[in-house]
């Protein structure tokens, strides 16, 4: 048989049942696709995307005995957004630093609510000790001043700055302060905390943020308080290869130390466990909860869960997912108890999506960003159902636009001792 | 014949030989790609209505081909967008859309195809059902085609997919499949070579 016959044959016309099937499937893409379009999505925004088409939130049934204890609130919300809300951010609830980023680039909020814009960058990332903060503008990885006590320098200074040949997103600065991994085009590449000695990890790699291992207690030993750099540590690094399995690479010698099975397509985030002990895969509709040693500990299916935090101290994992409700989709926030299902708690939910939560350094306050109702919510773990919210969002981080301001992500609270 | 993406550019560029009528379609559909791709990371519905018609046909049609059931090869399709649908956001416009849109579609195939020979492994039933409703579905396409890829394994049917419904170029099909480009090529030529035997023989 010739190769052109082949061809001939394998196109034939479609079908009357094919042409069918793709009414179907448009249907079922189109109605993801507006769940998607409905919720609004900062330009910057790399992180978890948030639609799934008509999943249930599969947490809600695991859990369901911890969330029928807390009060009913949610029926009550019909408008999204709570209703006592702050129309200014006087303070922020524990103390650190908020790293965001907005449509004209990222901005760092103090304790005290005071904003400084760092310049226009597209991402942001912190260091590990919240001396600086890398960013990126197009092709270009930058690292600026965060904190110019210690640095002794203006906030926003260029400390260095690196070229690459195609556009730089999902940083991730070493805890140990001395790599920043990122994603150039579809290469996984790494330089030296000081700017040099740039080059490829891995091609071809899912457009997944790379996770670095924390430090070890014996390694945060090590950290020079002169610097911040911990010397003794390992660096680390969990990423998604092009094969759609997690790899676990020590970078300072090149060797993988594992490499996980092929997982389903659709991981949308890697988080390491605060001790390190734990990697947490979250993809779409599935989890995978890996020891450090590359052992495959849990897996399940979590429909409807799009993203996942560990709280700084690991007592909690905070889990989102979307809800289908005959009002329309909500999120709801969990409150995972990693040792076991007993405290596992439903903490707040609402109409819409949220996005990525956020720990504060301490463990108390965990940070919300609800896009819908343009407000950030400050959550209690210890108070379910109850929120200190802040309203106008958007505007705080584009003061003096006109038009409609696009709500700004959140890219970590600063610095988990 | 199902439609090319880009077939209609080929068309009116008039002379040309094949291969460069190929590398000019997919460089012409490239770029249109990805003009559709921002648009619809922008919100715009038109545009992933026309992502979803210029790429569905030959995403169902190769989900089929190797799992010989319309019903799964419909899922797989589905699955496929939606997960690209999920990763829209994120994906890199300057990489084609179709190749990865369409690898996704025949690993999944595979799997598929591997799963439901696991199950009739342990449920024997199923291998009856299996082989009593094969000859009728054949989804518009020579019964005898169908039936020869169907004496095939699942990864030697998607190696003839990829390259022969799909245009993907032995390279591209092992990096898709991870394997190594001279199992492609061995599979290629083995697979057409049995291909003509079985349609030889149903004469």
């Amino acid at each position: 048989m010739s190769e052109q016959r082949l061809r001939e044959l394998l196109g034939a016309d479609i079908t009357a049942a094919e042409r069918e099937a793709e009414e179907r499937g448009w249907a079922v893409v189109k109605a993801a696709y507006a769940e998607r379009a409905a919720a609004p999505r900062p330009r910057s925004q790399r992180a978890l995307v948030l639609a799934l088409a008509g999943a249930a939130l599969l947490l809600a049934l695991l859990f369901s005995p911890a969330g029928a204890q807390v009060r009913e609130w949610i029926g009550d919300v019909v408008q999204p957004g709570e209703e006592n809300a702050a129309r200014s951010l006087t303070a922020l609830p524990a103390p650190g630093r908020v790293l965001v980023t907005s449509e004209h680039g990222p901005w760092i909020v103090d304790e005290d609510g005071s904003k400084r814009a760092l310049g226009p960058y597209d991402e942001a990332a912190w260091s590990p000790n919240g001396r600086f903060v890398a960013v990126s503008r197009n092709r270009e990885l930058v690292a600026v001043v965060a904190d110019s006590a210690t640095v002794g320098e203006p906030v926003g200074d260029i400390r260095w700055s690196y070229g690459a040949r195609a556009a730089v997103r999902d940083i991730a600065w070493s805890p140990s302060g001395v790599r920043v991994a990122f994603h150039s085009g579809s290469d996984l590449r790494l330089i030296r905390g000081d700017g040099i000695d740039p080059r490829v990890l891995a091609r071809e790699v899912a457009p997944v943020r790379p996770a670095w291992r924390p430090l070890t207690a014996a390694e945060r030993a090590t950290v020079d308080p002169a610097t911040g750099i911990a010397t003794g540590a390992k660096n680390v690094l969990a990423y998604v290869g092009a094969d759609q399995a997690v790899h676990l690479l020590d970078v300072d010698s090149g060797e993988e130390l594992w490499r996980s099975a092929r997982l389903p397509d659709g991981v949308r985030a890697l988080t390491w466990s605060p001790d390190g002990h734990s990697l947490l895969v979250l993809g779409a509709g599935f989890y995978s909860l890996y020891r450090a040693d590359g052992q495959l500990e849990l897996k399940g299916a979590v429909p409807g869960a799009y993203a996942a935090a560990f709280s700084p101290m690991g007592e909690w994992v905070s889990v989102i997912g979307a809800e289908e409700t005959a009002n329309g989709a909500r999120s709801v926030v969990w409150l995972v108890d990693p040792d076991g299902a007993a405290r596992n708690r439903r903490l707040y939910a609402g109409p819409g999506r949220f996005a990525d939560p956020t720990w504060s350094p301490d463990g108390s306050t965990l940070l919300v960003p609800w896009p819908a109702a343009d407000q950030w919510l400050f959550l209690d773990p210890a108070e379910p159902g109850k929120a200190n919210a802040v309203t106008g969002i958007s505007r705080k981080f584009d003061p003096g636009g006109r038009g409609p301001a696009v709500f700004p992500h959140v890219s970590g609270w600063c610095c988990t001792p | 014949m199902i439609p090319l993406p880009g077939e209609s550019v080929v068309a009116m560029s008039g002379e040309g030989d094949a291969i460069a009528e190929r590398l000019g379609a997919r460089w012409m559909v490239g770029r249109s790609e990805r003009k559709l791709i921002r648009a619809a990371q922008g919100g715009s519905e038109t545009a992933m209505e026309e992502l979803f018609r210029l790429h569905w046909p030959r995403a169902q049609r190769a989900a089929f081909l190797v799992v010989h059931d319309r019903a799964a090869a419909e899922d797989i399709a589905q699955e496929a967008f939606l997960a690209a649908l999920r990763a829209l956001e994120r994906f890199d416009r300057r990489r084609p859309f179709g190749p990865w849109l369409h690898r996704i579609v025949v690993n999944r195939a595979i799997d598929h195809a591997r799963s439901r020979k696991l199950r009739r492994e342990v449920d024997p039933g199923e291998e009856l059902a299996d082989e009593r409703a094969a000859p009728a579905d054949s989804a518009g396409l020579s019964g005898e085609l169908v039936a020869a890829l169907r004496r095939l394994a699942p990864e030697h049917r998607a190696v003839i997919v990829l390259r022969y419904l799909l245009d993907f170029t032995p390279g591209e099909i092992a990096e898709a499949l991870e394997m190594p480009r001279g199992t492609v090529n061995s599979r290629l030529r083995r697979g057409l070579d049995r291909l003509s035997l079985v349609l030889e023989e149903e004469r």
